[in-house]
């Protein structure tokens, strides 16, 4: 019969693999305004805690995306209370439901991002590499790539969009 | 760049929008669904950018910063004998530099080490940068505090390249997340304070990650359950982090 360490051992099975997609998750729709990393360990201390309202049925991500969304909502609560916060709840709402979904397919996306990472030259893998780098910023990059953070700003957001599409395309069984 | 979306979408996966920006995104989003659905394709494309960590092309690796690549691959493991707790520890004498970001090579390498893809390339990874990272330390101009953590950490990274199993790796990375958490809470530099705590969240990744190696892995009850309790421990740990931001969040209010 299962005991409580088989049922802590499930619970943390869940839970490292959501990982991934609900950083993705937070991170989405968190970044412009508040602090994502915060966000995801209060995320996983709920998640813990809650673990045995988990009934099974149903897919354990869809279950913590709501979770998530719940934490997302609080965390902007808190920052309500010293300042102005322009993502209001409406705008969350909108967001959660479209970006749960794509984050259900986050591995797959990764991997059409891994074979799309390999198109790009090595000039714009060596910029995507140092602003992507723990700690990595435009300013650092830009440093690195002995040019100004404004034209490694422009040049990060089409390699952004070059990616996009061709992750979409990928996804969209375009490409091989 | 084509619109002003573009614009706000590029500000916001760099943690560059102003106040003005951040209300601007706002409107577009509230009003129109397709710029909402580029907007989570954007910053979706952005989190797992920032998972990902892609490596620069390897032809030609980009240099860094960090002292970490510099120099020093050739040294071999044997020559480490004898660098120890012991010499990390001397004082500097007249030659000191000043080098803040040694905690932070630290930190890199020890997570480097756990992430090597096995035990003869944790030990080489150890071997590679110990000798560099020794010199560093020993001429680093650190505090009684910032130095006793780079000595814990140069010694959990010898001991992540022994280490011959993710649970072991798993705790090691666990212990020394628990250091970091507490070195940031006490340190007197905001800047450094904010370093270790970005530390401590990368070491639970890094836990975290091989607790669920251990989990995924082949059966073995034990290990399994030891696994479970490191993870308990990781929730723990952030329970009293979140308890504590939310007491000084109070704290600060109140002295308002």
């Amino acid at each position: 019969m299962d005991g409580p360490d088989d049922d802590a051992e499930a619970t943390v099975a869940r839970i490292t693999a959501a990982q991934r997609p609900l950083a993705a998750y937070v991170r989405t729709l968190v970044a412009p305004w508040g602090n994502p990393d915060d966000v995801l360990q209060e995320v996983n201390l709920v998640l813990w805690r809650k673990a045995a309202e988990f009934d099974g049925r149903g897919e354990f991500l869809t279950w913590a995306c709501r979770v998530a969304y719940l934490q997302v909502l609080a965390h902007r609560k808190k920052l309500r209370r010293d300042r102005t916060v322009p993502f209001d709840d409406a705008i969350l709402a909108d967001l959660a439901g479209p970006v749960a979904e794509k984050v259900a397919e986050v591995d797959d996306r990764l991997d059409a991002l891994r074979r799309c990472l390999g198109t790009l030259s090595p000039d714009a893998r060596r910029l995507v590499a140092a602003r992507y780098a723990d700690g990595g910023s435009v300013g650092a990059a830009a440093a690195e790539a002995g040019r100004t953070p404004e034209s490694v700003r422009v040049s990060l957001h089409r390699i952004r969009k070059a990616l996009l599409n061709c992750v979409r395309k990928r996804l969209s069984g375009g490409v091989p | 760049m084509t619109d002003d979306l573009d614009r706000l979408l590029s500000a916001a996966a760099d943690g560059e929008l102003s106040e003005h920006d951040r209300l601007h995104l706002a409107v577009l989003l509230r009003d129109d669904p397709a710029a909402r659905d580029r907007y989570a394709e954007y910053m979706l494309l952005d989190a797992l950018l920032r998972w990902e960590k892609p490596a620069a092309p390897a032809a030609e690796p980009a240099p860094r910063r960090h002292v970490l690549r510099v120099a020093g691959w050739a040294v071999a493991a044997g020559l480490l004998v004898g660098v120890g707790a012991v010499t990390l520890l001397a004082i500097p004498g007249r030659e000191v530099l000043a080098k803040p970001d040694v905690v932070d090579d630290l930190a890199d390498w020890n997570l480097a080490i756990a992430d090597a893809p096995t035990a003869a390339d944790r030990g080489a990874r150890f071997g590679e940068q110990a000798r560099p990272l020794s010199d560093a330390l020993a001429r680093a101009d650190l505090s009684a505090d910032d130095r006793r953590l780079a000595v814990a950490l140069f010694e959990n990274a010898r001991a992540l390249s022994a280490g011959d199993h993710p649970l072991v790796v798993a705790e090691l990375l666990d212990e020394m997340s628990g250091r970091l958490l507490d070195w940031a809470a006490a340190h007197p530099d905001a800047k450094r304070a904010a370093a270790g705590e970005r530390h401590y969240l990368r070491f639970v990744e890094g836990s975290m990650g091989h607790v669920h190696k251990v989990l995924a892995g082949p059966p073995d009850e034990g290990k399994k359950k030891q696994a479970a309790k490191v993870a308990e421990r990781v929730a723990e740990r952030a329970e009293a982090r979140a308890a504590k931001k939310e007491a000084a969040r109070g704290e600060k209010k109140v002295g308002k």
